[in-house]
């Protein structure tokens, strides 16, 4: 390889770093595998707390919280999902997520089993294909991620936390 | 205060203040006169309307024929008949002016500048109609003239301050300037007492002064003193009115300090100089308590800042109970101070709580009551008799409805005691009672508030509503209507029935007014007519916060809480008095008449042993519209004040429920809308 081909690749490295947006994504695990949400939209994590349980809702929601005096409601991450139910222990938290709706931004909780990390993502190491048997609705994926070995199906929020009520 | 009608004044006060500045801002916006789009003059209307409309529920007789005036001139330029000229922009400006000044003469007793007034009413006038504009401006013109020499007034003053007076840091001459403010002053100096240069005292003054001071108003001995009001100790002054128009007050102002020139008719007012000493005191005193006027005036605060300070004593209750636990004197005996101190903080919180939320409720009264002191001048001048009747004004509401229902709520009963009830003859001849009746009813419903002003009048005219709609185009001539399609055109832009414009209503831009504001607020407002039954308006809002008196009950584990508005009893049911159809429990005789049995765990589908809950047979009766249902609980717990949240902000609209709120421990309680239960009930 000559010096000026490698110069090449390293300019091209460089424009690839500067003109793809790295976004930052809270992981988490639910059912054994890993999935993310754009970290941008979680307001905080909570610990699991009991919540009043909501007349004629569907079943993933859980039930409504007080989030310093606004009444938010939780849904249970796996039933959304169409995974198996699963009793709450210690390590079971709840993320607050700001949600874009077409009836404006609302405020929901998410159960997940549990926290794992905050990773780096970007465009190109995100795929998604047609044929990829995910288990889930696709509707709510918007991405898969790389990770070293791991693979983290990131989700879209918005569509995700559209509920059916 | 003690004058009861003093807080609506204070009220109005503050929405005139707005509303001459909102005119002021459009004015503003308007570069040039030929481009004003009619939007805009049609805000300008509205806000000098309203104006007048306050203005003359509380009988202040000079705003309301200024705002007459101002009103008719721009009722014809929104109507094309005038066009916006700059001449009328210019004049229009000027009105504002003297709308501060004559909003201020009812606020704070300031002085009406008679003559500007007059001048801009005349403009006003001549304005209105061009056509003859030479002779009628000028005879208004002379005429205020007139009135400027009659108002006017001429004062020597004479002035001799101490001669130490520079030490004290007052500048004589500042005053002699501040009296220029009045009018035109003439000064002459006297010199004679400056001594010979070995005995000056640089730092002395030596001088007295002569002020001519020619005011064309009216001009009290108290305000002159006013302008001296920091000196009155440090210097002699003599106040003497020149020339025969002294004004009233003048008079009054020497009768008290001198009576013997008053009894005396022969000795003229005029000469009578009043010494400073004597009346320095008074003046001082009126100046205090106009200054205590303006500063009894009510602050207006941003709303999210209270949002913010509710949500915050939420917390504050919260982590409150969460302590308490800790304070348990029998678990944790060792911490007896610990607990005093507790019971003290939750003491403090509740108060707290209470005054923050006080801030934004308030009791509908708060807008009603001012009515049937309007509906009674109003019916005198209209030669009827009208009685009002006010239902369920202890119902809370926030204080931004309260403040946006105002306009609308004063639009709706004088339409009512305007249009909608006939005089004495026509209801005799028409078999009702002579009085007419305007009710105003607020009650909580289905998660919302809803006002109703209905009259027992005449109904609306289908028929001329019609054929008005069609002569101003607004539907068309050949258009299908069904009877309600017609009354709802009252609510469209620049429609009215009345033949004559008067001073009350008629001008067509009431009912627009009206559906925008309750639009704005998130509400509705419909009418219901019935020929020769009357008229009743029901508005409709939204209750996005409100405090509710509820009563915490248990089905199964879950709490809920039901107002005790719709409560009315709760009892302890048998078996044998319950009927049922197959296993289910169906109604009960309650008072003499079967009513339905609601099965809320049933409903709600609440985790809950059904057998027991049917055996306990505790029952809640409730009630609406008139219609009754007994709802089966578990337990009954404390009954409190809850605030009313929104379940839509975060999630959906629930059928059965009219919001959440959040109890002592933290958690959230779902509040029943009993209204919506019953109405289901009724389906099955």
């Amino acid at each position: 390889m000559t010096m000026a081909a490698e110069q090449d690749i390293i300019s091209a490295e460089e424009q690839d770093d500067d003109q793809i947006e790295k976004a930052e994504w809270l992981s988490f695990k639910l059912a054994g595998l890993d999935y993310a949400v754009d970290i941008l939209r979680v307001q905080e994590i909570r610990v699991w707390q009991a919540s009043t349980r909501i007349p004629y809702s569907p079943e993933y929601v859980n039930g409504l919280i007080n989030l310093r005096g606004a009444i938010v409601p939780i849904v249970d991450l796996r039933m959304r999902l169409g995974l198996d139910y699963r009793e709450y222990d210690e390590e079971t938290v709840t993320l607050i997520m700001d949600v874009e709706l077409p009836e404006g931004s609302k405020t929901i909780g998410i159960v997940v089993d549990a926290i794992s990390e905050v990773i780096q993502t970007n465009a190109d190491n995100s795929q998604l294909s047609a044929d990829f048997d995910l288990t889930i609705d696709q509707v709510f994926v918007s991405g898969i991620a790389d990770v070293g070995e791991k693979m983290i199906i990131l989700l879209n929020v918005d569509t995700l936390l559209k509920l059916e009520i | 205060m003690s004058d009861p009608l003093a807080q609506f004044r204070a009220v109005f006060f503050d929405e005139s203040a707005e509303a001459i500045d909102a005119i002021e801002r459009n004015l503003l916006n308007v570069d040039d006169a030929s481009e004003m789009d009619s939007e805009t003059i049609n805000d300008i209307f509205r806000s000098a309307h309203s104006l007048k409309g306050g203005s003359a529920t509380f009988g202040m007789g000079s705003l309301t024929d200024f705002t007459h005036v101002m009103e008719t001139l721009l009722d014809k330029v929104r109507a094309g008949q005038l066009s916006l000229s700059q001449e009328i922009l210019d004049c229009l400006f000027t009105s504002l002016d003297v709308l501060r000044n004559l909003v201020a003469h009812y606020q704070f007793d300031d002085e009406i500048n008679q003559a500007s007034m007059q001048e801009v009413k005349a403009e006003l006038e001549r304005l209105l109609d061009p056509g003859a504009s030479g002779a009628p401006a000028v005879a208004t013109a002379s005429d205020s003239k007139a009135a400027e020499t009659d108002a006017g007034s001429e004062w020597l003053i004479e002035f001799a301050p101490d001669p130490a007076i520079m030490m004290t840091g007052n500048d004589p001459l500042r005053y002699i300037d501040e009296l220029t403010e009045f009018g035109d002053i003439e000064v002459t100096c006297q010199t004679s007492a400056i001594p010979d240069f070995e005995q000056l005292e640089p730092t002395h003054i030596y001088c007295t002064w002569q002020i001519k001071l020619k005011s064309e108003k009216p001009l009290s001995e108290e305000e002159l003193k006013d302008v001296f009001l920091w000196i009155e100790d440090e210097a002699e002054f003599k106040f003497t009115q020149i020339g025969s128009t002294a004004s009233p007050e003048t008079e009054v102002a020497v009768a008290t300090s001198e009576p013997a020139t008053v009894a005396s008719p022969a000795a003229p007012v005029d000469s009578a100089p009043v010494p400073a000493a004597t009346s320095a005191p008074a003046s001082a005193g009126d100046k205090n308590a106009a200054k205590a006027k303006r500063g009894s005036q009510s602050i207006r605060v941003d709303l999210e800042k209270i949002d913010s300070l509710i949500n915050l004593l939420g917390e504050l209750v919260i982590t409150q109970s969460m302590l308490s636990i800790y304070g348990d004197e029998e678990k944790y005996p060792q911490f007896e101070r610990l607990s005093e101190g507790l019971s003290q903080l939750e003491r403090h919180t509740r108060d707290l709580q209470e005054g923050v939320m006080r801030i934004r409720m308030l009791p509908i009264d708060f807008c009603f009551s001012r009515f049937p002191r309007m509906v009674r001048d109003l019916a005198k001048k209209l030669d009827k008799a009208i009685a009002v009747e006010i239902i369920g004004e202890h119902t809370e509401v926030d204080k931004t409805v309260i403040e946006e229902l105002n306009d609308p709520l004063v639009h709706l009963v004088r339409n009512s005691v305007d249009h909608g009830l006939e005089d004495r003859q026509t209801r005799l001849a028409n078999g009702k009672s002579e009085t007419g009746t305007v009710t105003l009813k607020a009650f909580h419903q289905v998660g919302n508030i809803i006002i109703e002003i209905s009259d027992d009048g005449a109904g609306l005219n289908t028929e001329r509503i019609k054929a008005k709609a069609i002569e101003k185009g607004v539907i068309k001539g050949n258009a299908n209507l069904t009877d309600q399609a017609i009354h709802e055109l009252i609510f469209a832009p620049g429609f009215s029935t009345a033949d004559a414009v008067t001073d009350l209503s008629g001008r067509g831009v009431g009912m627009d007014v009206v559906k925008r504001n309750i639009r704005s607020l998130g509400g509705t407002i419909d009418v219901r007519s019935i020929a020769n039954e009357g008229t009743t308006f029901t508005i409709r809002l939204p209750l996005t916060l409100a405090i509710l008196d509820g009563q915490l009950l248990k089905v199964g584990q879950e709490t809920y809480i039901i107002p005790m508005l719709s409560i009315i009893e709760s009892i302890q049911l048998k078996q044998a008095d319950v009927n049922k159809v197959g296993k289910r429990d169906v109604s009960f005789k309650w008072r003499g008449s079967f009513i339905p049995i609601l099965n809320l765990a049933e409903m709600f589908n609440c985790p809950v042993d059904q057998d027991k809950l049917i055996e306990s047979g505790l029952v809640v009766v409730v009630e609406s519209d008139n219609k009754h249902c007994g709802i089966l609980v578990t337990e009954l717990n404390n009954h409190q004040q809850v605030v009313v949240k929104s379940l839509e902000a975060n999630y959906a609209k629930i059928e059965g429920l009219s919001g959440a709120t959040i109890l002592g421990d933290g958690s959230v309680a779902l509040i029943i809308d009993v209204g919506a239960l019953i109405s289901r009930v009724r389906m099955h």
